[in-house]
Formats: C-alpha cells, sequence, structure tokens
C-alpha cells in the first residue's frame, strides 16, 4: 500500500500562484468574490503565504505555497463527531462530504488553517459551470472541504495500472498544483518507497517540516537552505 | 483514544416523563406529526412505485437480447470502457431500424426522433447522486455481469428497476468480495 506525500522546494518557488489556480480548476473550488473574501470565506485548498522580510529599500519576499498536510497525527479527525473525516489505508486525511454535519471542530482544530467551509452553496458564473471536473464531487451547502492530494488522479493511476497489471510508478501520479508549476517545485509520490524521488528529496539536509514540534506528524515536506 | 474522548457524553442525559397523561396540546402536535409522517411516507411510495415509468418509446429488451442474440453491448456501448455504460443514441437505433422493422409503430416513432434530429428522452431508473462515484468499467473487468446490479432488465419486456442501488448493497458486495470499502473509494 502506498503512503502518500508531497516535497515542496522553496527555494524554486516563485510565488507565482499557478498551483492555485490549477487547483480551483481541477477539484470545483468556487470562487466567492470579493465580499465573501473579506470575511475569510474563500476556497483556497493550496494557498501561497508571502512573508516580506528586511526593511526598505533591502526588502525580500519569501513564498511558501500551504496546503493540507495530510497529518499522519491530525489534529483535525479526532473531534470530528461523525467520522466525516478520517485516515484512509493510503494515509491520505480523507473528508467524507457526505457524512459531514458541518460543526466546523475540524477546521477550528487544524493549526494549518487549510480547511474550508462551505457557507452558501457554492455556484459558479456561465460559463464556468461547464468546466466542472466530473470526477470530482461538487460540494454543498453546510459541509468541509480540504486538499485531497487530488485523490481523484490517485484513483485513476491505480486503474490504468491495474489494467495493464503493473505497480504505479514512480511520478505517475500527479496533482494538479505539481503539474502546474513552473518551476517543478512540487513533488509527489510514494514515501514508503525508498526509491522514489519523494522518498529521495525527504531526506535531503533541506528537508523541513511545517510546524513540526506540534508532533502532527505532517507528510508535506518542505526543502529550504538555511541561512 | 481521542476520539474514545469526544464520544463519551459528560453527564447524564435528560430523560423523558413518559408516565405525564397527555395534554390538548400534546395530543395535537402529536396528530400533525403523524400527519406529516404519513404524507412523507405517501411521496416515498409514490417514488418508488415509478420502478417502471412509461418510457417515450415502449422499447423490449427481451425481442432484442433472447429473440434476437443481441448482446447488450452493442447498445450500451461504454460498460467495459468507461464510468457510465451509455443510453444509445437515436443514431443507434436507427442504424438497424432503418432497415428492420420499419413498419413497427413504435420503430416509427424512433423515426420521428431522429428526422427531429432529437435523442429520445429516455427516463433514467438508475442514476447515481451526486456525491457517488461510480465507474461500470472497473465492476466489469473483475467479472460482475450486468444481471448482478440490473436485475433481469436484459431479459423482460417493459424496463423495470428491479434492484435498489442504496449504499447499504454496495458495501455487503464489496465486504463479500473483498473490494476497498475505503470511503474515498466511491465518495470525494
Amino acid at each position: 500500500m502506498s503512503h502518500w506525500g508531497m516535497v515542496i522546494d522553496l527555494d524554486r518557488c516563485t510565488g507565482c500562484e499557478a498551483c492555485v489556480v490549477a487547483c480551483h480548476a481541477e477539484n470545483n473550488l468556487p470562487v466567492v468574490g470579493e465580499e465573501q473574501s473579506y470575511l475569510g470565506r474563500q476556497f483556497n485548498w493550496i494557498r501561497v503565504e508571502r512573508i516580506i522580510e528586511g526593511e526598505f529599500p533591502d526588502v525580500r519576499a519569501r513564498f511558501m505555497p500551504v496546503l493540507c498536510q495530510q497529518c499522519d497525527e491530525a489534529p483535525c479527525e479526532p473531534v470530528c463527531p461523525v467520522y466525516a473525516t478520517y485516515h484512509n489505508p493510503e494515509g491520505l486525511n480523507a473528508q467524507v462530504y457526505n457524512r459531514c454535519i458541518g460543526t466546523r471542530f475540524c477546521a477550528n482544530n487544524c493549526p494549518y488553517a487549510v480547511r474550508y467551509f462551505n457557507w452558501g452553496t457554492p455556484s459558479w458564473d456561465a460559463p464556468l459551470e461547464r468546466q466542472l471536473n466530473p470526477d470530482v464531487s461538487k460540494r454543498s451547502v453546510g459541509v468541509m472541504e480540504k486538499c485531497t492530494f487530488c485523490v481523484q488522479r490517485i484513483r485513476r493511476a491505480k486503474d490504468k495500472a491495474k489494467d495493464e497489471n503493473r505497480a504505479v510508478r514512480d511520478g505517475e501520479v500527479q496533482p494538479a498544483c505539481g503539474q502546474a508549476c513552473p518551476t517543478k517545485a512540487i513533488t509527489f509520490g510514494d514515501m514508503d518507497d525508498p526509491g522514489s524521488e519523494v522518498a529521495k528529496l525527504s531526506r535531503s539536509r533541506r528537508a523541513t517540516r511545517l510546524l513540526e514540534e506540534l508532533g502532527t506528524k505532517p507528510r508535506v515536506v518542505y526543502l529550504k537552505e538555511a541561512e | 483514544m481521542a476520539f474514545l474522548y469526544t464520544l463519551t457524553a459528560r453527564g447524564e442525559p435528560k430523560t423523558f416523563d413518559c408516565e405525564a397523561p397527555m395534554t390538548k396540546a400534546k395530543a395535537s402536535v402529536l396528530a400533525s406529526f403523524s400527519l406529516l409522517l404519513f404524507g412523507a411516507l405517501a411521496v416515498g411510495f409514490a417514488r418508488r412505485t415509478a420502478r417502471a415509468p412509461e418510457q417515450p418509446i415502449a422499447f423490449n429488451h427481451k425481442s432484442h437480447t433472447i429473440d434476437r442474440k443481441i448482446d447488450c453491448s452493442n447498445c450500451h456501448e461504454y460498460y467495459n470502457q468507461q464510468a457510465a455504460a451509455g443510453i444509445p443514441s437515436v443514431r443507434t437505433c436507427y442504424t438497424c431500424h432503418s432497415r428492420v422493422q420499419t413498419n413497427n409503430s413504435e420503430v416509427k416513432k424512433i423515426f420521428a426522433y431522429y428526422e427531429k434530429k432529437q435523442e429520445i428522452p429516455w427516463i433514467r431508473l438508475y442514476q447515481m447522486p451526486d456525491h457517488v462515484l461510480f465507474t461500470h468499467k472497473r465492476h466489469i473487468k473483475v467479472g460482475l455481469t450486468c444481471r448482478e446490479c440490473h436485475g433481469n432488465i436484459g431479459e423482460s419486456a417493459v424496463a423495470k428497476r428491479e434492484v435498489d442501488h442504496t449504499m447499504g448493497r454496495c458495501m455487503k458486495c464489496h465486504e463479500a468480495k473483498g473490494a476497498s470499502i475505503d470511503c474515498l473509494t466511491c465518495h470525494r
């Protein structure tokens, strides 16, 4: 059984937000507009945090894409009263939309703030409703949603591998954010396979994890050269 | 262990006084509630009885599959390749019926749709809800037959929904056959 993980090379990230756009298109994320966005009701399964360092004129911007860390010890899971969020055998932190009753406990318990709640019925202005991804369900009002590591792409790759009677190859599964990244900062693969690209990169001396001290065991590894 | 913590109720639940005599207000509430319940049941029953809705054309599966030995895949073309098995288009019907059974009154209805360049508005018997992602292909590849989920439809004269596609039914089969019962298999 694979154990999916992601490596994001911060030294390569330019903060272009192509990943954010790709994620919106792939995962049927609605665009809520300025007013709702101001109330904090926007959907960004992946967002690019901008960190400004230094004083003018010696200013420098750093970028950090933040998405669901698919924690092995996920704080969101034990607080769900209906088991709508759980850990699946592949190590994905799953959200079952049709089981969710919208208590929002999970989002409140998430240290990374990567869970998004549907405060209203999601809608798409014409003709955007025609580009919805049929492999991903449209969420309804009152349910929580989050990054799935593009589970529909994982399933598709496994389906294809099954047809060809082989295992999923390294690099065959690529989430939308990784596919769109122009600098190839995002790598995705099986952490359990020691020969996979992600496993190799996660052993790098540049590897760090976000808020690792909380003991959440995040499965997204950030690469950054110490200064 | 944290699961257990959240599941443990804090404090005793309040018990209801069942012995108290029924007041007028209580009785009226009960009456209106039972009326609602009856209404809901009636609606449910009406939906359940539409198992064999009247179709725009009285299509007969039996005369195609049994009498003329036509395979399901001739009309439901994508059953082993894609998520949807495919309801045949009017063109598929016309391909054969432009030459066979042309005087049949039901077949003449096909011509009417074909000439209007309109699809036949078949009424679906099975429709998965939006939050279920089902694929015919995978189920056919593991060796399931149409009959296991669609009953006797292929050999009956009138198309009828004989099997209820509930989650319980899916789960029972998945468990028995050792298929994945992870939520993400069908819900994502």
